[in-house]
């Protein structure tokens, strides 16, 4: 008798152990959208799908049935009415940092002269040895190039030559659409720099302004 | 308007020009120089266009030179992305002062040809220019100041040494005078470098020194992305009093300044301004308030010319 009602006993302790229930502090209830995990932690892969059969049921009707298809024309028919993402380009233009290195240009005087002194010194800093000067002193006294060339087939559009410049003449404009046929179009000489320059003056200027000395 | 200011002063200086043997250079017509210099130190420099703008005939384009030098060598640091690139560029302007000032052959620049003339006017001393010129170069390659007196030094180098040249151009030879423009520069020196705070980003630059930041336990961090924070606010704080110290020195030494040199001073009234805005803001200087120049400004500036004051 009192060996049967100690296994009885035992019986129920062990039972009690599956029966009790078990406290997880991070599922106690549901959590609320937007608010932080309790336990620091979110479970962002793909749930598992539910194998239930009412779940797979579920499932193979939304596919067979038009749902889908219903709400993929939805999507189509929304964007109808959506801005579109992209720019007709040749029409439209994108935005362009001030920044931004282009075709190069050299610049003029608000007078109409041209600021280049041939000091030479975007030359020496062309890493690529993309820019030729010659120079000579003009009647006037001023020392001048006869000759500047830039091969735009070698330079790597850096900069340097720009922030070399004591005078601020030669400059990367904003210009980026200066594709040609040839190589040898691509062989600016000054003429076609300054012609640059006259083109673009006024974007040049604008993005070169600054209103305090910081410095 | 430039054009305007130095047409009185044009027939003066063409005899005195044609007197000596002058160089081919002079043949272009000379406004656009003077014209050129004048728009540069506007677009860049606008206070102290303002209270250039004030000054009589020949100080007037000799201070348009100097300011407009001054713009081209600050804006050095900020328009290249090595260190040698700049040093290169600040080369090329030693080499032009040394030509400018022995007048024989100038590079056929406005701001070179301005300085040559200024220099047949008023002799003008090498030394302030070289000053100006090495302060830029010692600084091309640092990211921020260890200490308030190493800010203030190089105020003193890259400011005060503006206003001694234009004291020059005015024919201010004056201890007096000279002493107050080291005490008003570094104010404007310092005032600067507060005012650069917001675009410490761009510029690479952090110009509050590493001492204050330290003692007030703000990282460089806070101070590029632009928060304000109360102990941001004291380092603010610290930076402008030294700042006014220096404005309060230079306004104490007003009685003894010549009159001609207190106009040259006129720098005093935007820096004062500007201290007093920045103490109604509670010194947070990312305050919007504090990039709009204040109504204030332009007739404050007069009358202090008008009353002969700084």
């Amino acid at each position: 008798m009192s060996c049967s009602f100690s296994k009885i006993f035992s019986a129920a302790r062990t039972g009690s152990k599956f029966v009790r229930p078990t406290y997880h502090p991070g599922h106690h209830h549901q959590r609320l959208l937007g608010s932080p995990p309790k336990d620091g932690y979110l479970y962002v892969n793909n749930k598992v799908p539910s194998m239930d059969f009412n779940d797979i049921t579920d499932r193979a009707a939304q596919t067979m049935f038009f749902t889908e298809l219903v709400r993929g024309f939805g999507v189509t028919l929304a964007h109808i009415f959506k801005e579109p993402a992209t720019i007709n380009y040749p029409f439209e233009k994108g935005p362009l940092s001030p920044r931004f290195r282009g075709e190069h240009a050299l610049r003029r005087y608000p007078s109409g002269e041209e600021r280049c002194i041939a000091c030479k010194l975007c030359e020496a800093i062309c890493p690529a040895q993309a820019i030729t000067i010659e120079a000579e002193e003009r009647a006037d006294g001023s020392r001048r190039t006869t000759r500047y060339d830039i091969d735009m087939t070698k330079c790597i559009y850096c900069g340097f030559c720009q922030e070399a410049c004591p005078v601020d003449a030669i400059v990367e404009g904003p210009n980026f659409e200066f594709s040609t046929e040839t190589h040898e179009e691509l062989l600016y000489n000054k003429e076609k720099l300054l012609n640059n320059g006259d083109k673009w003056e006024s974007e040049i200027a604008a993005n070169i302004h600054a209103d305090h000395l910081y410095r | 308007m430039s054009t305007v200011i130095m047409h009185n002063n044009f027939k003066k200086l063409t005899s005195i020009i044609n007197k000596q043997n002058k160089p081919k250079i002079l043949s272009r017509k000379i406004s656009d120089s003077v014209e050129y210099c004048a728009s540069s130190v506007k677009k860049n420099d606008y206070e102290n266009y303002i209270c250039t703008l004030l000054l009589k005939n020949t100080a007037r384009s000799c201070a348009f030179a100097v300011r407009s030098f001054n713009v081209e060598v600050a804006r050095v640091a900020e328009q290249v992305s090595q260190a040698n690139t700049g040093q290169m560029r600040l080369k090329f302007w030693e080499e032009t002062i040394d030509k400018c000032l022995k007048g024989n052959t100038v590079p056929n620049h406005p701001v070179a040809i301005e300085i040559y003339k200024a220099n047949i006017r008023k002799k003008l001393s090498k030394r302030y220019f070289i000053n100006l010129i090495s302060s830029r170069l010692n600084s091309l390659k640092l990211t921020s100041f260890n200490t308030l007196d190493e800010m203030e030094k190089y105020a003193e180098q890259s400011t005060s040494n503006v206003l001694y040249l234009v004291l020059e151009g005015s024919g201010v030879q004056n201890i007096e005078a000279d002493h107050a423009a080291s005490h008003l520069g570094k104010a404007q020196g310092i005032i600067q470098q507060l005012r650069s705070i917001p675009h410490a980003k761009h510029l690479n630059f952090i110009s509050i020194p590493q001492e204050i930041l330290v003692k007030n336990k703000v990282s460089q961090e806070e101070v590029i992305r632009g928060k304000t924070s109360e102990r941001l606010s004291e380092c603010t704080f610290e930076i402008a009093s030294r700042a006014h110290q220096h404005l309060v020195k230079a306004r104490s030494l007003s009685e003894k300044v010549p009159k001609e040199g207190k106009s040259a001073l006129l720098p005093a009234v935007p820096v004062s301004i500007y201290l007093d805005r920045l103490q109604q803001v509670d010194y947070d200087v990312f305050h919007p308030s504090l990039k709009h120049r204040s109504w204030k400004f332009l007739p404050q500036v007069w009358i202090s010319d008008f009353r002969n004051k700084y």
